[in-house]
């Protein structure tokens, strides 16, 4: 089933690094023994569950928690107006408008979305904080309801937030290169009316939850949990709280899944923080299915407006202009930055110079938008691909050669994009060959044939995509030229300790990615010894001490910010090893190999001593060594810090992300002209994730990232009605795919290391939603010959497709070639 | 003959070969019992509609949703967890090897469900084809593989596994 | 979601506004009415329990006629609030003499909130449409009994 073209590996690697060995996590894992947020427990802990707001946008005129105290074994109760005494509104990122949003950890005065968290009850068991969270008596006065964020800032629709004067949350115009001379050079402007990128997310198998405990000594809480940016959690929490975050200590151990959405949980840890506080106990909430998809983290729902393209007539792409509106739900937790994150992928994989983005954010009574998988780059990519194959539609140019035409090239690499991205490697002319040879694109007039026979419709997609990793967070300001934020970080620290063992702390938050492995593969390489004998300890804890300000496990980044990290922390101590050796054997630290867990002198093999005699000696063992061997410690700290700069606030233009992975994407379907049922018959992923350290672990997250598009393209979508209640609130409805649902997928890969990373490595593993932008493009193409129907949304489940069949004309009047071609 | 509600029940449960026996809530799932009461963490729960399968288990050699369950309903049962599937000493089963071998796991809260399944499988099925695999893990989602691993997992402990 | 229709009755209008407009003979055929409150000629409210789950959904139901005119139209709103649920009803009732006896317009707009709505028209749809006839069929048992002295 899958087939590997690797390139020629540049960089030299060590034993260990580029192989696929087996994983440390997966034994504890097998056995049932992993520590998820819901398997710890506390003695007297208080179980919580939160009363929701069935309406979508409601003024709260009472709360009467007094029937549901006074069941035995309830603990108590916390309400919004507690919530507004006790702490501050989360920080904003927004400038005004948005900047003026209140948000607190429950509802305060008024509900904004259906499942927003009104008020939390506490009780001895699960059931009983379920009983006793039915008991509590809210009275609401309804309000109008917005769904639609087309009609969000019209003058006669209601308004969420009446501090921020209106729905509008952030906007802001990106322009870059010279608009009016790419459309008098066109010669032909093709305009696209309305095209839209749907709202799901990944829904991790786990969902939210937190165990917290206050210890009233230190006024400090320690915070088990399974949030996946601690540091974001962080910087907002403590402010909220009113304390420095050296009182909110972080422990995370094995996380069900995160995919972005499990960054934006601050609010329900907030409340169980004061809940702990206030009731003088542990407390603990699992969050349930249907709350999840209520009220978390669903992806970032984009219309893009009034798009105009300029090309050639032999198809090359000069640029194009849209108004982009962007949907952030009732709240902006990690918004607007939604707003700025996509101009990391500008031109996507082309060439063009002339780029213009209006881009306009929104709220309405729908649950908070977060990252999800591809986040905001996803949602732009679709529109380069989407725009690729419709102008490609329009003047009758293959798309496979419509796309070569305009990629960027190999040896343009590294490439500087219209607003000063650097692109740092990538092939993608190559792995779009793979990627159709995977999927036997040479035969497909055949396969068409062979299909219409059978009176299916056959088509072949594509979908080009980057995944943009190791954010420049001073992107932030672009949005807000108040904030005070640049740059990146993450921290490792490897230490050889008494018995000779070798300990890894890590600052991230795996939720399944293998850190433990890949970094136990980097330090065994660094240090000579096996990744047996190297222990990485699992998850995140702020006790540590190793980790920064933008520690956690997002935005495609581990394999530069976690392993940099922890290459520079075993080089540190690789480099003291030698030397203490040197000191000890009597040579000099370049006479000092490190391998097979033993320091040896190279001229004389008999003078060796194993880790353990190093560490014994440091730990317990140390007078009378000599003065140059004062500042070894066998304990190093590496903080690494991605070389950026703080990009131009008037032209928008700098270095936003380090890395770009790509991922070529290829599919054949049919459509069955009865039904509008799609069925995918091949599939082919290409990656080009630079250096791999474990390739089976890269090929996982490839296939993960495919599972989730396809299901999105297909199957998956956060579906509101009239009154904002929403209609896939759980997996009855939200269809996830499952094992007979997915095709089967080939892989391919090439590595084209980075020029700019320690090792070679870039992020991946979000994946850039390539299996959305291949299977619509896919589904186009079957169409082609039955009404040439136009894929204008991210979503086309059967109903969709059957539309377009019945009435080609709806899509294809959304598209005007100027002059007519 | 008029009959009472009953809220609590004295329940005896064989879990993994142990015997289990405790009052429980009448209203108490399953799979709360065994994570809570039982202290056996290794079912986990993924939804509140039964579709995930994560909370999978067998009863008395089923393949059972123990989310679609009350624990009295068990009463008498002998149940088979994640954690029984190791032998003693804590060698890993040929399923368990298959999976850490072909990465057939990620985040791991999927595995312990999809275990079960397989094991319900190949025990009735030990010469699976491709299909009948994917039938079987059909009620388990995964968010994280894409079924990829998993599939060629538990076709490679079918092939290794003595007959 | 909407629902309409029109009914007849053997009764003259007078007799069916008889029974419509009074609080006390409404208690007797709304449907899965547990206990009936009345405030004042306009405001009452009720315990109701609908067949949607195990045991039955209960609701606390708040009544309010926001419009009458005598034996030609009588508007309705009606508030309840139970666990996981907010259902509110807007209806309306329109009366004219056909023949000797009456005709009925009726229209209610029907809003479910909360989980219970989230599963959609499939499941509400037959379950609404279930009870509006149960209504109208109580209804026109009263009005006959009534007229019937």
């Amino acid at each position: 089933m899958n087939s590997t073209a690797t390139d020629k590996v540049t960089l030299e690697r060590g034993k260990y690094q580029g192989k696929s060995i087996p994983r440390k996590e997966d034994r504890r894992l097998l056995e049932g023994q992993g520590s998820f947020v819901d398997d710890v427990r506390r003695h007297a802990m208080g179980y919580v569950h939160f009363v929701r707001s069935p309406y979508a946008h409601a003024r709260i005129v009472s709360i009467d928690v007094g029937p549901a105290l006074e069941l035995d074994d309830v603990y108590g109760t916390l309400t919004g107006d507690e919530v507004a005494i006790a702490t501050d509104p989360f920080f904003q990122i927004a400038s005004p408008p948005g900047a003026n949003v209140k948000d607190y950890a429950l509802a305060v005065g008024k509900v904004r979305y259906a499942g927003e968290s009104v008020v939390a009850v506490v009780a001895a068991t699960r059931e009983l904080a379920r009983d006793a969270a039915d008991l509590v008596e809210v009275d609401y006065d309804p309000l109008p309801v917005l769904v639609d964020a087309r009609k969000a800032l019209d003058s006669e629709t209601t308004v969420l937030h009446d501090d921020a004067g209106g729905n509008l949350s952030w906007e802001g115009v990106y322009e870059w290169g010279n608009l009016d001379e790419a459309f008098a050079e066109a010669d032909h402007v093709v305009k696209i009316d309305e095209l839209h990128f749907d709202r799901f997310n990944s829904t991790p198998l786990e969902c939210d939850g937190a165990l917290v405990e206050y210890h009233r000594g230190t006024e400090q809480w320690t915070i088990h949990t399974n949030n996946q940016f601690p540091g974001f959690a962080a910087i907002m929490m403590g402010p909220a709280l009113r304390v420095g975050i050296d009182k909110l200590r972080y422990v995370t151990q094995d996380i069900g899944g995160g995919f972005g959405n499990k960054i934006t949980t601050h609010p329900q840890l907030v409340a169980l923080c004061l809940l702990s506080r206030k009731l003088k106990r542990p407390v603990q909430w699992t969050e349930w299915r249907t709350d999840f998809h209520q009220s978390m983290s669903h992806g970032n729902e984009r219309w893009f407006h009034g798009v105009e393209v300029a090309v050639k007539a032999d198809g090359t792409l000069l640029g194009f202009r849209c108004k982009a509106l962007d949907d952030a739900g009732a709240f902006l937790r990690y918004e607007p930055l939604g707003g700025v994150i996509w101009a990391q992928v500008t031109p996507g994989l082309y060439r063009w110079k002339h780029v213009r983005v209006e881009f306009t954010q929104v709220m309405t009574n729908k649950a908070p938008v977060s990252p999800n998988r591809g986040y905001s780059r996803m949602q732009h990519l679709w529109l380069t691909e989407r725009i690729i194959d419709i102008v490609a539609s329009q003047l009758e140019i293959d798309p496979i050669e419509m796309r070569k035409l305009n990629y960027i090239k190999t040896d343009e690499m590294p490439y500087t994009t219209p607003n000063g991205c650097v692109y740092d490697s990538g092939d993608y002319e190559r792995c779009l060959d793979i990627a159709l040879d995977l999927v036997g694109a040479d035969t497909i007039d055949a396969r068409r044939e062979e299909a219409a026979a059978r009176g299916k419709l056959l088509g072949l997609g594509i979908g080009s995509t980057l995944d943009s990793g190791t954010n420049n967070f001073a992107q932030a300001r672009l949005l807000n030229p108040e904030l005070q934020f640049s740059g990146n970080n993450e921290v490792a620290m490897v230490k050889l300790d008494i018995f000779g063992e070798v300990v890894v702390t890590l600052g991230t938050t795996p939720q399944g990615q293998g850190h433990e492995t890949t970094a136990s593969q980097v330090v065994a390489d660094t240090i000579g010894c096996t990744p047996d004998m190297v222990t990485v300890r699992p998850g995140h804890d702020s006790y540590w001490n190793s980790h920064a300000g933008f520690s956690g496990t997002y935005a495609s980044q581990f394999a530069v910010t976690g392993l940099s990290a922890v290459k520079g922390a075993a080089e540190d101590l690789a480099d003291q090893m030698r030397r203490l050796a040197a000191a000890v054997l009597g040579t000099t630290p370049d006479g000092i190999v490190l391998a097979e867990g033993m320091a040896t002198r190279a001229d004389d093999p008999e003078a060796a001593l194993p880790f353990m005699a190093l560490g014994a000696i440091i730990n317990a063992n140390n007078a009378g060594l000599p003065p140059e061997t004062e500042d070894i410690t066998l304990n190093a700290r590496y903080v690494y810090r991605p070389p950026f700069d703080i990009p131009d606030m008037e032209t928008k233009y700098g270095n936003l992300t380090l890395t770009y992975a790509t991922q070529i994407h290829a599919c054949v379907v049919e459509v069955d002209p009865e039904t509008g049922e799609v069925e995918i018959v091949d599939y082919a992923a290409v990656d080009d994730c630079g250096t791999r350290i474990n390739p089976q672990i890269v090929e996982g997250q490839v296939h993960g990232a495919t599972a989730h598009a396809i299901g999105a393209a297909l199957w998956e979508t956060f579906k509101y009605d009239e009154d904002g209640q929403l209609m896939t609130a759980n997996f009855y409805d939200y269809h996830v795919p499952h094992a007979l649902d997915m095709p089967p997928i080939k892989t391919g890969s090439i590595e084209s290391p980075s020029p700019f990373t320690p090792l070679g490595t870039k992020g991946m593993g979000e994946g850039g939603g390539g299996g959305i932008h291949c299977v619509g493009s896919a589904i186009q193409s079957a169409l082609a010959g039955a009404g040439g129907a136009l894929v204008t949304d991210s979503h086309n489940p059967s109903e969709r497709v059957w539309s377009m069949l019945r009435d080609p004309q709806a899509s294809r009047s959304l598209v005007h070639v100027d002059p007519a071609s | 003959m008029s009959t009472e509600p009953v809220h609590d029940k004295l329940i005896a449960v064989q879990v993994n070969g142990e015997t289990y026996e405790m009052h429980v809530e009448a209203r108490r799932l399953l799979v709360h019992f065994l994570r809570d009461d039982c202290l056996l963490t290794g079912t986990h729960v993924g939804c509140d509609t039964g579709n995930c399968g994560a909370c999978t288990v067998l009863v008395d050699g089923k393949a059972v949703k123990s989310c679609m369950m009350l624990a009295v309903q068990a009463e008498g049962a002998a149940i088979e967890t994640v954690e029984g599937i190791a032998s003693e000493d804590g060698e890993l089963d040929t399923l368990q090897k298959s999976f850490a071998e072909k990465h057939a796991l990620q985040c791991g809260y999927c595995t312990p469900g999809i275990l079960m399944s397989a094991k319900y499988l190949l025990d009735r099925n030990p010469h699976p084809s491709e299909e009948d695999v994917r039938k079987a893990i059909q009620g388990n989602i995964c968010r994280c593989t894409g079924y990829v691993n998993i599939v060629e997992a538990i076709l490679d402990a079918a092939d290794k596994a003595e007959t | 979601m909407n629902v309409s229709g029109t009914r007849k009755f053997s009764s003259d209008p007078q007799s069916v506004w008889d029974v419509l407009n009074d609080p006390t003979e409404l208690a007797t055929f709304l449907p899965g009415v547990d206990t009936f409150e009345i405030q004042d000629e306009r405001n009452w409210t009720a315990t109701v329990k609908i067949p949607l789950g195990l045991g039955g959904l209960k609701l606390k139901f708040r009544f309010e006629k926001i419009e009458e005119r005598p034996n030609e139209r009588a508007a309705l709103k009606a508030n309840g609030k139970g666990v996981g649920a907010v259902i509110s009803v807007e209806t309306s009732f329109d009366l004219a003499p056909d023949g000797d006896g009456t005709s009925m317009d009726w229209a209610a707009d029907v809003q479910v909130l909360g989980q219970i709505g989230g599963m959609g028209q499939r499941v509400l749809q037959p379950i609404v449409n279930q009870q509006v006839e149960q209504v109208l069929a109580a209804l026109d048992e009263r009005v006959q009994a009534r007229a019937a002295g």
